[in-house]
């Protein structure tokens, strides 16, 4: 498949200490990719690198063949690189307010349609559009976190942990809708630990001490030992 | 008692509207904007000169003044703060060089108008005093304390039912959130800090009546009392800032009713009450929130 989004050779730092060496990632147009990693690993330093949130010591990124990695943060998501952070919303808002203003840019009326779509797609959302996001529970604010970055649609949605404080109920929920949010096409890379989110990946990446340690696809993922054996909980055959 | 009260309430919007830019620009920088007295001072001789110069009503100049003031803001915010943002202590440099911007307006406000204290002694807003839940009070009271609850409407409605308010609250949340969100955080910012300053010179522009005159040195002592109030009200959370002003308000009555000598304590009492008792503020738990 060619490649629609590239980041090559990215390093970056915090401060003196050096978190991310050399990371490669290639998706294709549509396709879905989780990268895996423990606690510490650089999953959210290598997402926030992505988004022009971290300084890059070196690297390119690329979407749609065009570089990216020189743009503002605000720019890259008029490109069209939406970022679903841990946070995901603004709890000072109510549910409505948060997703007006994932609607950057969009007419009014535009903008208005949108949200009725959304409310229909996410039935908790719409009964609570006026309450404030900080009242919401956890899944109804990961839902909003969702509904968030897609207010625009996304040629490239990263997200960071959408499993994080969930019960595994609302996790199986989380996944039901990025697999609904898939057949729309939007490319995708989750930064996960929970090894559920590779049930609507196409690729998988291993990031370990800051350094890719694993690529390929979900099935070569499944058949490596050493992954099944730190990610599955299982060893050898 | 009741006069006390009375009078509390309309100095205690009129406070609101001194400090509540303060709060906003500290709610979307996360810094201490130290000048901001001098731009109520600035709005205060704004009034005077062009009283004295062409007889301009103060509400006229209030709207002008805030208009003009609003665009320096802007103007200032992108020369100052986006230099201040990338430096590696923004807030402790900010302090600095805020503190810096209101020595040099006061000094150049000295050179022009001199140390003595201007006022419009004129009659503008009429000779006859206003009768108010029985009280008899100053009409300028009562045009200060409408004029003030107009502005803090203003900004509800463009905090609370505009799409660049929604924006505006959201940097006051999370400046990262708001920038991978595609809010653009120096245009948002700029604005607010216009706005802000502006609303220090509209308040301004009623100084010579609500605080008797106007000198150079005024600045200092209000962005101490804008402090106190937003304080009270918690810091970063505009809405509070009403509550907060009511509250010094009348509190600043009460005490220049029944211990005079004591009044201009008040500010920094509150400020060290505030901070020991409750650091979050009167509404801290929308601090993080607001």
């Amino acid at each position: 498949m060619e490649s629609f989004f590239t980041a090559h050779d990215i390093e970056a730092a915090y401060g003196r200490l050096q978190v991310l060496w050399g990371v490669d990632l290639t998706l294709g147009r549509g396709e879905v990719a989780v990268l895996l990693g423990s606690n510490g690993a650089g999953k959210t330093t290598l997402l926030k690198a992505l988004m022009g949130l971290r300084p890059l010591l070196k690297g390119e990124i690329t979407l749609g063949g065009q570089r990216v990695e020189r743009l503002r943060p605000d720019v890259r998501v008029q490109r069209g690189i939406h970022y679903m952070t841990e946070l995901g919303v603004f709890p000072n808002l109510s549910v409505d307010e948060n997703l007006q203003v994932g609607g950057f840019g969009l007419a009014r009326a535009e903008l208005r349609r949108r949200i009725r779509d959304l409310h229909e797609t996410f039935p908790d959302l719409g009964r609570l559009h006026t309450a404030s996001a900080a009242s919401l529970s956890g899944g109804q604010r990961k839902m909003l976190a969702v509904a968030k970055a897609i207010v625009v649609p996304p040629r490239l949605l990263l997200m960071d942990e959408p499993s994080a404080g969930l019960s595994p109920r609302f996790v199986a929920e989380v996944v039901a809708v990025l697999r609904r949010l898939r057949e729309d096409g939007p490319t995708m890379l989750i930064a996960e630990q929970n090894v559920k989110f590779l049930e609507i990946a196409d690729r998988a990446y291993v990031l370990d001490g800051g350094r890719i340690s694993f690529a390929g696809s979900v099935a070569e993922l499944t058949a490596d030992d050493a992954v099944r054996q730190a990610y599955f909980g299982v060893s050898g055959h | 008692m009741l006069y006390a009260l009375v009078a509390g309430i309309l100095f205690g919007l009129y406070y609101a509207l001194i400090s509540l830019g303060l709060n906003l620009s500290f709610g979307v920088l996360r810094m201490v904007n130290l000048a901001h007295g001098d731009f109520v001072m600035i709005g205060g001789f704004t009034a005077v000169v062009l009283y004295s110069s062409w007889h301009v009503h103060p509400l006229v100049s209030l709207v002008l003044g805030a208009a003009a003031v609003f665009v320096v803001g802007i103007a200032l915010y992108y020369l100052l703060v986006p230099r201040i943002a990338t430096t590696k202590d923004p807030e402790m440099i900010s302090l600095v060089l805020f503190f810096g911007l209101s020595q040099v307006i006061e000094a150049l406000a000295v050179i022009h108008f001199g140390n003595n204290e201007q006022s419009i002694f004129d009659p503008v807003f009429g000779t006859q005093p206003v009768s108010l839940l029985g009280q008899s009070l100053p009409a300028v009271w009562l045009v200060s304390g409408l004029v003030s609850l107009v502005a803090l409407a203003l900004v509800y409605l463009y905090l609370y039912r505009s799409r660049l308010g929604y924006s505006t609250r959201a940097v006051m949340a999370s400046r990262e959130e708001a920038e991978v969100s595609g809010i653009n955080l120096h245009r948002v910012s700029a604005i607010a800090f216009g706005i802000g300053l502006g609303l220090a010179a509209a308040a301004g522009a009623l100084a010579p009546f609500m605080l008797g005159g106007i000198t150079p040195d005024i600045g200092t002592g209000l962005t101490t009392t804008a402090f106190a109030v937003i304080v009270l009200g918690s810091l970063g959370n505009p809405m509070g800032t009403i509550a907060g002003g009511l509250i010094y308000g009348i509190a600043l009555m009460l005490m220049q009713t029944y211990l005079p000598s004591w009044a201009s304590l008040l500010p920094y009492v509150l400020l060290l009450l505030v901070l020991l008792v409750r650091p979050s503020g009167l509404f801290g738990r929308q601090v993080r929130s607001a």
